[in-house]
């Protein structure tokens, strides 16, 4: 009796240990599995951005609002994290403003790439960062989408700036990424068809402008160039430099259509403008390009608008009979665009 | 006693590791197909995975024949087992496109799932990242 009561109390000790232990890895495994730490931190970051009175928090594609209090006018203010490989961002911070360099050599590559891109449309432009208004440059580098795999990529997500391995150091492509939130800001190019070709033409017109020693986009990243402003058809992959090429890709729901070819028709404004500094070099093209960008184009603008905002720009600048106005209209028709092309009837655009 | 059943706890936890999961229909019966577009390059990707482990991948424009390896088609139909395609929004992309952001489908027994870099359901994540890192394997 004494040792049925013992055996069974052992064995009611030994089921209720064994039904903890299931019970805490089960909660582990959701945790870590699913990501739940991630996305309970998610919450909690929007939670507080709605407490705090932002109109978007955490949106995706929707442009944050950004803490600009700490630096004065004029000054970046840039933080450099460590995603660690994983998705849960900014990660740890390696190097804030004013620190000494991190020791990492990506990131302290990339805190000086920020400080020449802002400082570029800073000198250039009086531009107070990206959205004029001294915004925070946030970047994170060895960004992974899935924790543990790396990511061959890097972009602008509307609040920070995400670098996979191998990417953060080159300096045009932080250019073209901060280009993208500058358009964001101020034309709001609409990231499809011609207007999203625009987009994509404007980062790789101002990374052009930071980096100017030569026509490549990505020249330095892993895989070589991507692009080639003054020979489009070197791209990787080829693009074409007239509208008699335009590539006639929909705008549809499928990604493998890049929507409606943005980062192929680009190398047509991209040759446009590359021909435009060789006829009346950077400083006056890139004056043009820049006022147009931020007084001129709409959301909706195609190539075409592209032309006529550029011309209206030089004309304001240095009159009509000016040489930059010549060889505005004589680069735009260089590459097809004289006022009359019309573009072709692509599904979704 | 405790000992024993310390070691078939383990052993039950260890088996569980392992398996392809559940919730997913059954793991490459048939073709996967999985594109992407975009990126800071426009990148336009298309595998197609058929369930010997046979393959179709097209880069650049160019479609070429490869086989995957017996582990790398094991890892696959583990991340399938372990994503409920059928379970996601068809559309889970993001409000607006994100520049230089990927975008992806996924197709497989029916199902389609259209997504991005921003806006992809955690439990899509894996399978996504899996595919992606076979394209780049691949397309040397």
């Amino acid at each position: 009796m004494l040792r049925t009561r013992l055996s069974s109390s052992a064995g009611q000790v030994a089921a209720e240990y064994v039904g903890g232990l299931l019970l805490v890895a089960v909660v582990i495994g959701a945790l870590f599995g699913g990501q739940v730490h991630t996305k309970i931190a998610v919450e909690v970051e929007r939670a507080i951005c709605k407490i705090t009175g932002s109109a978007h928090c955490g949106e995706p594609g929707v442009p944050q609002a950004q803490d600009a209090d700490d630096t004065p006018p004029g000054t970046p203010d840039r933080e450099v994290h460590d995603a660690q490989c994983d998705n849960d961002l900014p990660g740890r911070l390696l190097r804030g403003e004013g620190d000494n360099p991190s020791g990492d050599p990506e990131a302290d590559a990339v805190y000086d790439n920020l400080g020449q891109v802002f400082r570029y449309y800073a000198d250039h432009f009086g531009r107070d960062s990206y959205d004029d208004a001294g915004g925070d440059l946030i970047a994170s580098i060895n960004f992974c989408e899935e924790p543990g795999t790396p990511t061959r990529n890097a972009y602008w997500d509307g609040h920070q700036m995400k670098f996979g391995d191998g990417y953060a150091s080159s300096l045009d492509v932080t250019a073209h990424e901060l280009t993208h939130a500058v358009t964001e800001r101020t034309a709001g190019l609409d990231y499809s068809c011609q207007s999203g070709a625009l987009n994509e033409s404007m980062s790789d017109i101002f990374a052009s402008n930071v980096d100017s020693n030569d026509w490549e986009i990505g020249e330095d990243l892993p895989g070589g160039a991507l692009r080639d402003m003054a020979n489009p058809a070197n791209g990787d992959p080829p693009q074409p430099a007239n509208v008699d090429d335009f590539i006639e890709m929909p705008n549809d729901d499928n990604p493998y259509n890049d929507h409606g070819g943005v980062h192929y028709n680009s190398g047509i404004p991209n040759h446009a403008y590359y021909l435009m500094v060789k006829a009346m070099g950077r400083d006056h093209a890139e004056a043009i390009v820049y006022h147009a960008l931020t007084e001129e184009l709409k959301p909706d603008s195609g190539f075409e608008d592209f032309r006529t905002a550029s011309l209206a720009v030089a004309q304001r600048l240095w009159g009509e009979d000016s040489p930059e106005y010549r060889a505005t209209n004589e680069s735009f028709a260089a590459v097809g665009l004289d006022g009359t092309w019309e573009a072709p009837d692509v599904e979704g655009c | 006693m405790r000992t024993l059943l310390m070691a078939g706890l383990a052993l039950l936890l260890l088996a569980g590791c392992g398996d392809d999961g559940g919730g997913g229909k059954a793991a490459l019966s048939g073709p996967l197909t999985f594109e992407r577009g975009g990126g800071l390059k426009g990148r336009r990707d298309r595998l197609v995975v058929q369930p010997d482990g046979r393959a179709e991948l097209t880069v650049r424009g160019k479609t070429k024949p490869i086989q995957l390896t017996g582990a790398e088609l094991t890892r696959l139909r583990s991340d399938l087992g372990n994503t409920d395609l059928g379970s996601l929004p068809a559309d889970s992309t993001s409000e607006r496109p994100v520049p230089d952001a990927f975008g992806y489908r996924v197709n497989y027994g029916g199902d389609t799932v259209n997504t991005d870099d921003h806006a992809m359901p955690d439990e899509l994540r894996g399978l996504v990242a899996r595919l992606g890192a076979l394209v780049e394997r691949y397309e040397r």
